[in-house]
């Protein structure tokens, strides 16, 4: 039946976007530090450092070897998770680095998305619904005043507000002790501790959000199957979240899909400004340090979270919308 | 949707009026009046600020270091008695200067591309697509952090990097745009009549995707001048000239809040917010009066 063919076609091409994509980002990835001016013996420079030690250091780090060559042994490593040896923590391996920050960097993305749209989309809904009136325009320029906030300087300012002001939340850290009694004991001190940073890194996107979702309601509550719905008799509550809601979601869920990339990027803000020991911090420190390995690891997982995130948007976007991929 | 605004070529007289007739839509809209007599003002004091700034903004002890803001100091001064507020001024000339050409440039490049990706059916826009939704993998700010770290920080590289990294979530829209208007019945006969790709897009496509281009690079702009402040606060920006992100920076660094100099901090970063809320407000104004929605007060009624 050219219904189940074509779905399966168009999974298929999706599938493969995503491989390229995938191998995208493992070309940039080596390709930046190696189009970078300098090498990473800059930083080593020093009164006694001598053209043959130099020498030997780039021996040590295999970056004599000609590109090729580094470009195969880069693949065949990055496939098998061996992102070498950190050149600021010298010797600790990067992946140990990787692994005990990534969680906590997906915890805060998680948690932002996860606010900006169980928050948002509603609250679009709701101005949508109230078009023109007085809910709808606080909701709208507010929204819009949102966007207009440095991520980082609302990130100081709630740091100054709650961390010194009014300390009822901590400023730095992602938990107050190495140790805790149990998981639960663990996930209640993280989420103490990354409430200024989430709704720091929310604000942004949910201001987004409600306005993606009120631009898409609106596009949608003109249209002639609503006028049907409603004067099927239906209550108002029935037709809003029975027939205007659902197809107004995917539109919003695409964007959200693009955003995720810019999600990524404050991420890198905000965990610095608030000494959070994600991945992002582990980047700027990197990127500072001229530490390449690490660099290279945090970029490589950074764009691999991103593209994760996307793809699981676009599956839940197809889930709801089943239009998508097949039918005549 | 609403066709009534898009047609072929025009004559220059028909054009004029309908510019007019935008005109005045766009300065009756609320948002479009407040945001463009903000938008103006900041641009003005920015340009004009060798000549309203009260004090040289390099001079160091024109005032007591550290003091609240007074009638001498409106801002009050940073740690080495420099006026606060002329820095202000002089640093809205770099990330304004920054800020708009990168979005600029990044329309451009999001238009050159986001066309033919919309325009071309089959492999070549399937192609053009592929690519854009790939460039949308890489995070930008990230990019943005490890290129300025080592390509340098002049103003120009800034601008540059900015610009090549928030391309593409506007060529998407573009592209959108782009693939609604290529059903118009008079791209089809220009086509018909044998007229080349590139003459269509230009002649016939482009117009009328140039509103949403429009008001889309102003929005751009709001992302690149908060970028921008981003960088310079992160201290990868070019730290020997004033700009918005760097005075942050400073103020940061010589832990202004805790110390208990606020005006430091706070009064230009809500001077951005305002720089960014105009931007903003233009741009979401373009964007209601060039793509109306059906403007009703209840949805219930007809």
């Amino acid at each position: 039946m050219a219904n189940t063919s074509s779905k399966k076609a168009y999974i298929a091409t999706r599938v493969r976007n995503y491989l390229a994509a995938f191998a995208a980002i493992l070309a940039v990835n080596f390709a930046i530090p190696r189009v970078m001016p300098g090498d990473p013996t800059t930083r080593f420079v020093g009164p006694g450092f001598t053209e043959a030690a130099r020498q030997q250091l780039l021996r040590e780090f295999g970056l004599n070897k000609p590109v090729w060559e580094q470009f195969l042994l880069y693949l065949a490593n990055t496939l098998t998770g061996d992102f070498g040896v950190s050149f600021a923590r010298y010797p600790t391996p990067v992946m140990d680095l990787i692994v005990e920050r990534l969680p906590r960097t997906l915890y805060l993305m998680g948690a932002s998305v996860t606010i900006s749209v169980v928050v948002g989309i509603p609250l679009g809904a709701f101005a949508a619904w109230n078009f023109g009136e007085r809910e709808d325009l606080f909701i709208t320029q507010s929204s819009l005043f949102f966007r207009s906030i440095p991520t980082f300087w609302l990130a100081i300012l709630l740091v100054f507000v709650f961390g010194y002001v009014i300390p009822i939340f901590p400023i730095s850290g992602a938990t107050g002790s190495a140790n805790h009694p149990s998981f639960f004991a663990y996930f209640v001190d993280l989420t103490y501790h990354t409430v200024l940073p989430v709704v720091t890194m929310s604000a942004y996107f949910l201001a987004g959000y409600t306005f993606l979702m009120r631009g898409s309601l609106l596009d949608i509550l003109p249209e002639n199957y609503i006028k049907i719905a409603e004067s099927k008799g239906l209550s108002e509550r029935q037709v809003l979240f029975g027939h205007a809601v659902p197809p107004a979601f995917p539109p919003v869920l695409t964007q959200l899909g693009f955003q995720i990339g810019r999600l990524a990027g404050g991420a890198v803000l905000v965990e610095t400004v608030f000494s959070y020991p994600g991945m992002g911090q582990l980047m700027f420190e990197a990127v500072l340090a001229r530490d390449y390995p690490v660099i290279q690891a945090t970029f490589f997982f950074l764009a691999v979270m991103v593209l994760g995130s996307m793809f699981l948007a676009e599956i839940l976007y197809t889930i709801i919308d089943p239009r998508i991929g097949g039918g005549e | 949707m609403s066709t009534t605004e898009e047609t072929a070529g025009g004559s220059s007289s028909r054009r004029f009026d309908r510019f007019r007739r935008f005109l005045r839509a766009f300065l009756t809209n609320r948002k479009g009046l407040l945001g463009t007599l903000l938008l103006g003002t900041i641009v003005f004091i920015s340009v004009a600020a060798p000549l309203i700034a009260p004090y040289d903004p390099e001079a160091y002890g024109v005032g007591k270091a550290l003091a609240p803001p007074s009638v001498e100091h409106l801002f009050g001064t940073d740690d080495l008695g420099r006026d606060v507020l002329s820095r202000f001024l002089y640093g809205g000339r770099i990330s304004l200067l920054v800020g708009v050409v990168s979005g600029v440039v990044a329309t451009l490049a999001a238009t050159l591309i986001g066309v033919p990706a919309g325009y071309y059916r089959g492999r070549v826009g399937r192609w053009i697509t592929t690519a854009i939704d790939m460039s949308l993998v890489f995070p930008p700010f990230v990019l943005v952090v490890v290129f300025a770290a080592y390509a340098g920080s002049s103003v120009w590289n800034i601008i540059l990097i900015l610009s090549l990294l928030s391309w593409p979530i506007p060529a998407r829209t573009i592209k959108a745009k782009t693939l609604s208007v290529r059903e118009n019945d008079f791209v089809e006969s220009t086509e018909a009549l044998g007229a080349s790709d590139f003459r269509i897009m230009r002649q016939e496509v482009l117009p009328n995707i140039l509103p949403v281009v429009f008001a889309n690079g102003i929005l751009q702009m709001v992302y690149t001048i908060l970028m921008e402040a981003a960088v310079g606060f992160l201290g990868l920006g070019d730290t020997a000239r004033i700009s918005w992100g760097t005075m942050l920076y400073f103020a940061q660094k010589q832990a202004a809040l805790s110390s208990g100099a606020w005006w430091w901090m706070i009064l230009p970063g809500f001077g951005i917010v305002l720089a960014a809320f105009s931007f903003i407000l233009v741009g979401s104004a373009l964007d209601e009066v060039l793509n109306p929605r059906l403007q009703r007060r209840t949805w219930g009624d007809d």
